[in-house]
Parts: structure tokens; C-alpha cells; sequence
């Protein structure tokens, strides 16, 4: 036998699922991920029509001493001592420097609070908060956790939980069911109504053939995913988010707590501070295409004259709004009068500004 | 040898009478893309050289090149599936197929797998 010497793929606790199910798999982050079961476009309509069930378990969950709180804000700049048991809040980790390591959300549960990261950054949120003195955390290794996604998720949810569920959108609780413990929060990543589900591995195993019973549930694949959060307009780290891009660059500036800001209390304040002041170089806008193209990550954006205005930072077809979008970051002089375009194979093609989110945010409140 | 051929991008290529073949992507291709939802075509006349890009075709998730396997020209595409991309997917190595070409050095033929090698090479893939 060989020696394996290629850099591990890690594999999902419920890769048996994906298998049983005829997934088409793709890497990502190092992960061995379904892409689709069925097709992008079907799964994407059947989120959006019924209820989609996705595999999220490649997120990274860590674990917070509560006597590290006041520790952990001067990394996270919204009000986190502030939140409410049973709050959860969407918002981003920073560095020394000021720099975003990565967008997250922060649940705070009864005895902790819980950071879901994302897989890609989890080994650099990991490495930054090693670097914070006195932080008490934990990655939660051992657990599996999934989405259920779309407008049936709530009746869908009712018919396995015997406790009702009568979380908000933001809220989070645990959670008994057949003998397992649950964290349940009404969050997602589609725009729409839905849940997010941690358990063990056996738990979360024994309710996704009791969600399945359900036939407006449908097994999800990243692809998807990804539509569907850039339908609904949200951020990618990576993409929307990154090392170089500011919450004020990506339009969440809304993550920067306003009395925080006052106080001073985070690391970076005052480079947020001043981009407020003066105003960001770059924003963050969705387009159309009409053209039978698609706009990726990276291509340039120009004016008809061939300066360049900005680059797109996601873009894919529409299943939605049966089109080409994107998103991109264009230079903050722009008037949003002048004609943009973006080069895709040598071609310039026309875009056009459209009010972000491409699709209605449906969240239950 | 055999009639359909096949090359580590993962395209077939159909031998044709008077030196022509068919070109399109394997169903390994499609599957792995996902729906495909643009498909952009070259010209016919235009003339290419062994692993020039002939078209593209984007799915959902990314774009992704075809690259002609051959030296030769386009006498033939297949318009169906500009408009209806989905045939891709539906039908790879049939009615999805995307150009016809006038091959100008069948030696370069020679380096192409078989059946049998694609799958095997497709299999060492997953």
C-alpha cells in the first residue's frame, strides 16, 4: 500500500446520507460535499416553493466560556453582552488589525455563547483566537448540524417536535427529541423562512428520516446554496467579505454597534471609524445581465470608455428570476448613471444596478 | 480503431466519414457541471488548432471551456442547444452534441482514449 501522503478530505458525519442518496460530490474547502442530488435549478425551485433540507455540518461550531464574553467583543464589534438568551446575531470576527477573519453567527445560549464560522475560515478563526489572551473556547468537534430551508420548514419542523417551536427569526433554544438534544435556531442562509439544527451525529441522523417523512422535503446540494444566497443577496466570505473588505465596502455596517462605536471597544474602531468619516473607496452592489452571459468572481467591470469602474465578486444564474446577477464591488465616485459593463471572455457586456436582494427576504417574525 | 473517442477534458470526439468529426462533452462532463443554463458557440468557417477553446458552456455554479481535441474548422454547430442548453444535459453524447469539425491532421487522433480507458480514467477522478 502506498503511503497516503495528499492532504486528508474531510468527510461530513452524514456522508452516508449524501451517498444513499446519489449526490454528484465536489470538493469544497477540503470537504467532500453534495453538489446536487437531483439538479441545481430543481433544488433551488423546490427551496423556494416547498422546504429544502441542507447538509451544513463542514461549519465550524465553537464553543465560548460566558466569563470570556467581554474578551470575545473586543474581537466581534455588535453588542454581544448585550444579547439576550436565546438571541442570535449575524456579524464578523476581527483581528488586531482590524481585519475581518470571518463573518459568523453568534448564538447566546443559556450557559454559553456559540460561534458557527465558516469552513473555509475555521482554521484561521481558530488560529485568531488562540491569539486572544484569556479566551475560554472549545471547537465542538463531534457534531453534525443541518438546515431545513423555505416556506414549509415551520409545518415541517411541528410534525418532529413534539415541543412546539415557537422560536423568531434570530432566536435560538434547545431543544429534546428522542432521547437527543438539540440547538435550534430560526436563521439560514436562503432568504427564506428556516431552521438550523445542531446535534451529535446519532441525533441529527434520527431526525432527518423523521424530517424525510415529509415529502415537501428534498435533500439540498451546495449548488443551491449558493444560488440562493446570492438571490437573497447575501455575503460569501471570500467574495462579499474578505481580509481587504470592510463591513462599510459589503453593506453591513449594521454589524458595527452603534454605542460600540462610541466606546471605542473593539479592535479596528477607529479604521471603521474613519471610513465612515470619509467614506468608503468601493460599495457593494447587485446587478442583471441581460445577455446570455454570466459574470464570475473576479471579472472586471468598466465604463464604456474601458476605465475600470469595480469587479464582480459572485454572480450565476437565476432560477428565480430566470436571469443572469451578480454582485460586485464598484468605486464609490460612480454616479450610478454611467453605464457599466463587465468583461466576460474578452466581451464587454452590458450590467445594470438592481436593488439588492434580487429575491424577497420571507423571514418569519 | 475505434469510432468515438475520448480526451482527459472530457470530450468526445465522433469520426465521421471524409475526415469530419462531432465534438461534445461526456455525461461525466455534464454531471459534474450541473445544470447547464448558457451554451456559447463559434462560428462556422472559423478555423482552430489542437487544444484551442471551441466553446463554452455555463452552468449554474461556473463557466467551463471546450476545448477542441483537434486541429481543424467548424462546418457544422449545433444550434438546438443555444436555445435549449438543458438538452446538455439531458442527452450529452447524443443530441447535445456541439460542433462538427473538419479535422486538418488526424495523427493527433492517436493520443485519445477508448471507452473503456475514459471510464477507467473517470473512475481514478472520484
Amino acid at each position: 500500500m502506498s503511503q497516503n501522503v495528499q492532504v486528508k478530505i474531510k468527510i461530513s458525519p452524514l456522508n452516508y446520507f449524501h451517498r444513499s442518496h446519489s449526490a454528484v460530490m465536489t470538493n469544497f474547502s477540503g470537504w467532500k460535499l453534495p453538489l446536487y442530488y437531483t439538479g441545481i435549478i430543481q433544488e433551488h425551485n423546490h427551496v423556494r416553493k416547498y422546504a429544502g433540507l441542507f447538509d451544513i455540518s463542514h461549519m465550524g461550531r465553537i464553543k465560548i466560556n460566558l466569563e470570556s464574553i467581554n474578551i470575545l467583543e473586543r474581537h466581534i464589534p455588535s453588542d454581544i453582552s448585550g444579547m439576550k438568551i436565546g438571541q442570535v446575531r449575524y456579524s464578523v470576527l476581527i483581528n488586531k488589525v482590524g481585519n475581518l477573519v470571518d463573518d459568523l453567527l453568534v448564538y447566546r445560549l443559556k450557559e454559553s455563547i456559540l460561534l458557527v464560522v465558516n469552513a473555509s475560515r475555521l482554521k484561521e478563526v481558530l488560529r485568531n483566537l488562540l491569539e486572544i489572551s484569556g479566551l475560554l473556547f472549545k471547537e465542538l468537534k463531534n457534531t453534525a448540524q443541518i438546515s431545513i430551508q423555505g416556506p414549509k420548514s415551520q409545518s415541517i419542523i411541528k410534525k418532529v417536535f413534539e415541543e412546539s417551536i415557537k422560536l423568531k427569526f434570530m432566536n435560538v433554544e434547545e431543544y429534546n427529541c428522542k432521547k437527543f438534544k438539540f440547538i435550534i435556531s430560526r436563521t439560514g442562509y436562503t432568504g427564506e423562512d428556516g431552521f438550523e439544527i445542531i446535534g451529535n451525529k446519532e441525533g441529527i441522523s434520527s431526525i432527518i428520516l423523521l424530517f424525510l417523512k415529509s415529502q415537501e422535503l428534498k435533500p439540498i446540494g451546495l449548488g443551491a446554496r449558493d444560488s440562493l444566497r446570492l438571490e437573497a443577496g447575501l455575503c460569501l466570505y471570500g467574495n462579499e467579505i474578505a481580509e481587504s473588505i470592510n463591513p462599510i465596502e459589503a453593506k453591513i455596517s449594521w454589524v458595527l454597534d452603534k454605542k460600540r462605536m462610541k466606546l471605542g471597544n473593539f479592535c479596528g474602531v477607529n479604521l471603521f471609524k474613519n471610513i465612515l468619516k470619509n467614506g468608503p473607496k468601493i460599495r457593494r452592489y447587485g446587478f442583471i445581465i441581460t445577455e446570455k452571459y454570466i459574470a464570475r468572481n473576479g471579472a472586471k467591470v468598466k465604463n464604456e470608455s474601458g476605465v475600470i469602474r469595480g469587479y464582480i465578486s459572485s454572480g450565476c444564474f437565476s432560477p428565480t428570476l430566470n436571469k443572469s446577477i451578480c454582485m460586485g464591488f464598484i468605486d464609490s465616485q460612480w454616479d450610478k448613471t454611467e453605464e457599466l459593463f463587465v468583461k466576460i471572455r474578452k466581451k464587454l457586456i452590458k450590467i445594470k444596478k438592481i436593488d439588492l436582494p434580487f429575491v424577497k427576504h420571507k423571514y418569519h417574525n | 480503431m475505434d469510432k468515438k473517442l475520448y480526451t482527459k477534458e472530457h470530450e468526445w470526439i465522433l469520426l465521421e466519414k471524409n475526415n469530419t468529426a462531432i465534438i461534445g462533452i461526456t455525461n461525466y462532463a455534464q454531471k459534474q457541471l450541473g445544470d447547464i443554463v448558457f451554451v456559447e458557440l463559434p462560428e462556422i468557417g472559423k478555423e482552430f488548432s489542437k487544444g484551442e477553446e471551441i466553446a463554452v458552456v455555463e452552468s449554474v455554479k461556473a463557466a467551463s471551456e471546450v476545448y477542441s481535441g483537434v486541429s481543424g474548422k467548424i462546418i457544422e454547430v449545433n444550434k438546438n442547444i443555444i436555445n435549449k442548453p438543458q438538452v446538455v444535459n439531458e442527452d450529452p453524447e447524443d443530441k447535445g452534441w456541439f460542433v462538427k469539425i473538419e479535422i486538418s491532421d488526424l495523427e493527433e487522433i492517436e493520443e485519445f482514449m477508448s471507452l473503456k480507458n475514459y471510464q477507467t480514467f473517470c473512475s481514478d477522478l472520484e
